[in-house]
């Protein structure tokens, strides 16, 4: 379950902190007492840069890491796939090599044997659903 | 093969205890040997399973040492039991109530949800009481407390004495999903009014538990649900005779067969409850002593902070990792334990502990299950990678550069 890459990310995430200018947007699971607070900064509907800060279980942190790292640099339509994929490989849904794809967010295909801790994983990833047009024009 | 056999170490026995063997085999019998409706048919299967369910009734009014001016109405478990309280109490047209919406009702802040939002959706002014103190039960219409908590495992029997005696003319409840069957009381010397239970707690059938109340105020009880069962007869345009307690309050078929096993459940914690005599003597019993040395243990674990230990209830939490984290390394090897707010997240945020982790024992709890969950917590932070740091710092630089 706890491998090392998410342990590592855990212990030393590479992407905690805020930036400034940046729209907070806050992701709560409450069954959990889990609270993140995800930076996204875009540049012509690629995420430029992205930070993570708050507090919650050890899966929520690390896949808020590994999801920042995999966003970055990427465009919305992109990220769409990527997110389709994490999405049914936590659920055991998504076949070996879609998650070959996926690089390290691989390390969180273990979730799906252990459905209580998917909302851990998938907290990070809300904030794309909460993206606004004002978001976008962050640059 | 048996638990200890397959090497598991069950310890969330609070959110549902283990089964007693005899529980499963009464359950059992009835579905294979009767399987037939109480109270619907004539023949003898049917006069069977009424007597199993009256004498089921019967069973835990003798448990809870319940006089004759109380009964036992059946319902799912406990959190059934107050919502069918709190809603039954409302006065309205219909002709059932005592209480307007506008009440004052009081619960502790020790309450499990179950204790606080049936109250809480239904009433205007709920009053979550953190000292017990003259004004916060001030007036109070209906006092609903807490038995045991689900929590720190204490006992509030005192608690509930003495706010029978402060508030002699307030509905008196008590949630007593952790007490009954785990602690000796006897509910007529209390002056209870009302106790909520569920059977799984202790050893019966998910899917059983009911409502321990006084005849009189059960009268005035609003049924939660409707139907079949509930009533001598319907006019033709749908007006019904009810009938009377306990069935008007238990509309549709009984788990009739759930009942047989809290039946069997009872008289198992009847004997149980018998030879401990009285609640402070629990730390005296051989479990009682493997549990506090238990505490001993897992306080010489670095890192490792015991909340609270009572009776059969050891909440603690690991420094650096989060309960939910905590839980899942331990079920790695095998121990199975709660994590997380337990239901009772107004307590946790007012004691300013947050999520916690919870091992919950049985009265037979032996050193096999101590050691086990001793063994596993002390394994925690290195598992997550906190007592090994030059390990983790080395995957770091391994994997930044690829």
């Amino acid at each position: 379950m706890y491998d090392e890459i998410l342990i590592d990310h855990n212990l030393h995430p590479r992407n905690r902190g805020v930036i400034n200018g940046v729209r907070p947007i806050k992701l709560v699971n409450s069954g959990c007492g889990d609270e993140l607070f995800v930076y996204l900064k875009f540049k012509d509907s690629k995420v430029i840069n992205g930070k993570f800060k708050g507090n919650g279980c050890a899966i929520s942190k690390a896949s808020a890491d590994l999801f920042i790292s995999s966003v970055k640099g990427k465009d919305l339509r992109m990220i769409g796939e990527i997110k389709e994929i994490f999405e049914k490989m936590i659920v055991g849904e998504a076949t070996k090599k879609q998650v070959e794809r996926i690089g390290e967010l691989a390390a969180l295909e273990s979730i799906s044997r252990m459905p209580a801790r998917a909302k851990c994983a998938k907290l990070a990833w809300e904030s794309l659903d909460k993206i606004t047009v004002e978001d976008l024009k962050s640059v | 093969m048996s638990e200890k056999q397959r090497g598991e170490v069950y310890l969330d026995n609070a959110a549902t205890a283990k089964k007693h063997p005899n529980a499963i085999n009464a359950e059992a019998h009835f579905y294979r040997e009767i399987n037939a409706n109480p109270l619907r048919g004539l023949y003898k299967k049917s006069v069977q399973a009424k007597t199993g369910v009256d004498e089921a009734r019967k069973a835990v009014l003798e448990l809870v040492k319940a006089d004759k001016s109380y009964t036992v109405i059946f319902s799912r478990g406990a959190t059934e039991a107050l919502n069918m309280v709190a809603n039954g109490l409302i006065k309205d047209t219909d002709g059932f109530g005592v209480i307007t919406r506008g009440a004052k009702i009081v619960v502790d802040i020790e309450s499990h949800h179950s204790n606080i939002l049936p109250w809480k959706q239904r009433y205007k002014e709920i009053i979550i009481a953190k000292n017990m103190d003259a004004r916060e039960l001030f007036a109070a219409d209906v006092v609903s407390l807490t038995g045991v908590s689900n929590v720190t495992g204490k006992c509030f029997l005192k608690r509930i004495e003495t706010v029978r005696r402060t508030c002699p003319k307030a509905i008196l409840g008590v949630d007593g999903a952790q007490m009954v069957g785990h602690v000796p009381f006897n509910i007529t010397r209390l002056g209870v009014d009302f106790m909520a239970f569920s059977g799984h707690k202790f050893g019966a059938p998910m899917g059983i538990g009911g409502l321990i109340i006084k005849k009189e105020l059960a009268e005035k009880l609003r049924p939660l649900n409707y139907g079949g069962g509930a009533v001598d007869a319907v006019s033709e345009d749908g007006e019904p005779i009810f009938a009377e307690i306990p069935e008007r309050l238990e509309a549709g078929t009984m788990p009739v067969g759930a009942i047989f096993g809290l039946k069997s459940a009872v008289k198992v914690a009847k004997e149980r409850i018998e030879d401990l005599g009285a609640i402070d003597r629990f730390d005296e019993t051989t479990t009682g002593r493997f549990i506090r040395e238990a505490v001993d243990d897992l306080r010489k674990i670095k890192g490792v902070k015991v909340l609270a230990a009572n009776n059969l209830i050891i909440t603690f939490q690991v420094k650096g990792v989060h309960p939910h984290d905590v839980a899942q390394v331990l079920a790695e090897d095998n121990v199975m334990v709660r994590a997380g707010w337990l239901c009772a997240e107004p307590f946790l945020r007012y004691k300013g502990w947050g999520p916690v982790i919870r091992a919950s024992f049985m009265e037979d709890s032996d050193s096999f299950y101590i050691k086990a969950l001793v063994d596993a917590v002390s394994k925690v932070r290195a598992k997550m990678g906190l007592e090994d740091n030059k390990k983790r710092k080395n995957v770091r630089r391994n994997s930044n550069r690829s």
